[in-house]
């Protein structure tokens, strides 16, 4: 790769697989494997068709191989060494990294209909009928409980790499389609069989929270975050079944309308941030 | 010979009460039934019967909780927001009336057009007005928060093996037309006081039996094995709204609920009285369980009131609570954590 062409990073763990389906394909000596497996990351070039001027790469790691996840205490922020090492995968002279990392504490808990979680309104709906109630203001406080992980972890990122500049991509929002759930329930079947899976329209709304707030907490440190893929979404904003692997994740047509996002987030940036 | 030959000792003045210790007399020697670690207990009442919910078990019962925090909430926030201050989120239910509309509102007998406080915008229960610490943020939360609310008591009364309930005052504000009672008057703990729309009422020995007695005949028709246990709160009304000074009101008041509380056990099989009054407010226990205030209970008297309670009910006294080993400091930070809407009579 050219040193002086302007480089762009997509990291993440399992959000990435639609991504490597897409535009990689099967990693070379059995490197997906080897990640999982060694804990060091598999990285290689990504090449997303554009945008003129930039050349990516991939960096994949096994979310649990990065240790905890970091602690921002105080205004300090206290990470592993393990994900050190993971993060210093990244190219150094990247000029955008896209950050997909962690995302699973989402899955956790708003996939299975625990009895023990409430609904809420919020500007899109009310809440739903015959469903125990918390107020917004106590959702954002459990919102924040589950994805401070992704929030610090981003942050470590930027501190990481403090020339980059760095954009959070959230997980895809939840697949609209219950069914479509139940028939790919991955490691959640019991589960499901025991609580059934949560409405849409409270994993929707805990969603639209999460991400609203993140976006909003990691403006302050300049991380920019990408709203999901329109063109991947049911008209009600859920992911649309067509775009899902599993129960949880995007699949290679997902990555496919990510990709598109990403593209059009670099050319914002132009070349000439790439030559900053 | 005479029917006082066969009385027990405890039937005489002179025997017990003049010849032992306050702490060592027993107020409740026999009970129709006990309490055991099996049994779901559901409290309800006045601000002193959140005591008797705390306590529960330390005695190796089950204060059964219907109404669960959501996850996610923080047990200090689940504290301000009264979830396990009683078995649901109904506050304190001071008058029997109130007990009386809840289990209305809950089992779909009154329409839930539910009063409603506002202040700055915000939205409050007027049926319990501090359950949500600032309010609700739209009139649709606070009817989806009210509705799993009266889902949860209705539950309660459907499966709640012993009901403890507390009567607190005979004072109450209503609604003029609806009739609804607050439990505190509008204005105090939110809202605006409205005197073409809120009346005074003092409710009186007939109407008050007559409460209670509805509540148990309707409750044995969803729940026929539910039995009670009832008591009189001894903390003296913080204010009156009667011409009456406060201390001859509140004499009035606690002996009418009284007299109510003994009639209602009296005349049921599944229906026990508890002397919470006596042992406290008594002239011959020399105030010494009274605060500096005069009014409050102390955690001393908290104490010898539950004390009696696990001797009474609890088979082998249920690891009684020992005062040598009370943690005051602990017992003073849940002290000063009682809710007491009723204070906000006496606000400035």
């Amino acid at each position: 790769m050219n040193a002086s062409t302007p480089r762009f990073s997509l990291i993440g763990s399992s959000h990435l697989f639609g991504v490597i389906d897409q535009y990689v394909g099967k990693l070379p000596d059995n490197g997906f494997q080897r990640a999982w497996d060694t804990g060091v990351p598999a990285t290689g070039p990504l090449d997303l068709g554009g945008p003129p001027g930039w050349q990516g790469e991939f960096v994949l790691f096994n979310t649990p191989a990065a240790g905890p996840p970091p602690e921002l205490r105080d205004g300090m922020l206290y990470l592993p060494e393990q994900l050190s090492r993971v993060l210093g995968s990244v190219s150094a002279d990247s000029r955008c990294v896209f950050s997909l990392m962690r995302g699973h504490e989402y899955a956790v808990a708003s996939l299975v209909d625990d009895p023990g979680h409430a609904d809420f309104s919020d500007a899109h709906g009310q809440s739903l009928t015959g469903r125990r109630w918390m107020s917004r203001q106590d959702a954002l406080g459990w919102v924040r409980e589950f994805s401070e992980p992704i929030f610090t972890t981003v942050v470590a990122l930027r501190q990481h790499l403090p020339q980059a500049r760095i954009v959070q991509v959230p997980p895809p929002p939840p697949i609209e389609s219950e069914a479509h759930i139940l028939a790919h329930p991955e490691s959640f079947g019991a589960l499901f069989s025991a609580y059934g899976v949560k409405p849409f329209e409270m994993r929707l709304r805990l969603y639209r929270l999460m991400t609203a707030d993140l976006a909003a907490r990691l403006q302050p440190y300049g991380i920019a975050s990408l709203p999901p893929p329109a063109g991947a979404l049911t008209p009600a904003g859920g992911l649309h079944a067509d775009f899902a692997r599993g129960c949880l994740h995007g699949n290679h047509e997902y990555a496919r309308v990510l990709g598109e996002q990403v593209k059009a987030y670099l050319n914002t940036l132009g070349v000439a941030h790439a030559s900053v | 010979m005479h029917p006082y030959d066969h009385q027990p000792p405890q039937a005489f003045w002179r025997k017990t009460v003049s010849a032992q210790a306050w702490g060592e007399l027993d107020f409740k020697p026999a009970t129709k039934f006990k309490l055991t670690p099996a049994l779901k207990i559901a409290t309800a009442g006045s601000c002193f019967a959140q005591h008797m919910a705390k306590r529960l078990q330390s005695f190796g019962l089950r204060h059964w909780v219907v109404e669960q925090p959501p996850t996610g909430v923080s047990p200090e926030r689940a504290r301000e927001l009264q979830y396990g201050v009683f078995s649901a989120r109904y506050a304190n239910v001071y008058t029997v009336r109130q007990l009386r509309q809840l289990v209305e509102f809950a089992f779909g007998l009154r329409p839930d057009d539910s009063l409603v406080l506002t202040e700055k915008e915000r939205f409050f229960d007027g049926l319990r007005p501090r359950i949500q610490p600032g309010g609700y943020d739209t009139l649709a939360d606070l009817r989806a928060d009210r509705a799993w609310h009266l889902a949860q008591v209705r539950r309660l009364f459907t499966e709640c093996d012993v009901f403890v309930f507390t009567l607190g005052l005979t004072e109450a504000w209503v609604e003029q037309g609806s009739g609804i009672v607050f439990p505190v008057c509008p204005g105090t703990a939110a809202g605006e006081f409205d005197p073409a729309r809120h009346g005074f009422v003092n409710f009186e020995y007939p109407e008050i039996l007559a409460d209670l007695e509805w509540v148990r005949e309707f409750v044995a028709g969803v729940n026929p094995g539910m039995r009670w246990i009832v008591t009189v709160s001894p903390v003296p009304l913080v204010a009156t709204a009667t011409s009456d000074p406060v201390i001859v009101a509140s004499t009035y008041s606690k002996a009418v609920l009284r007299a109510v509380a003994g009639r209602f056990a009296q005349v049921h099989e599944g229906v026990e009285y508890f002397p919470s009054f006596e042992i406290i407010s008594s002239a011959q226990s020399f105030g010494q369980y009274l605060e500096g205030d005069l009014r409050e209970v102390s955690p001393r008297g908290v104490n010898h009131v539950m004390r009696q309670f696990a001797g009474a009910f609890v088979a082998g006294g249920g690891g009684v609570v020992n005062e040598a080993r009370v943690d005051i400091a602990g017992l003073s930070a849940v002290a000063a954590q009682v809710e007491c809407e009723e204070l906000l009579n006496a606000r400035p």
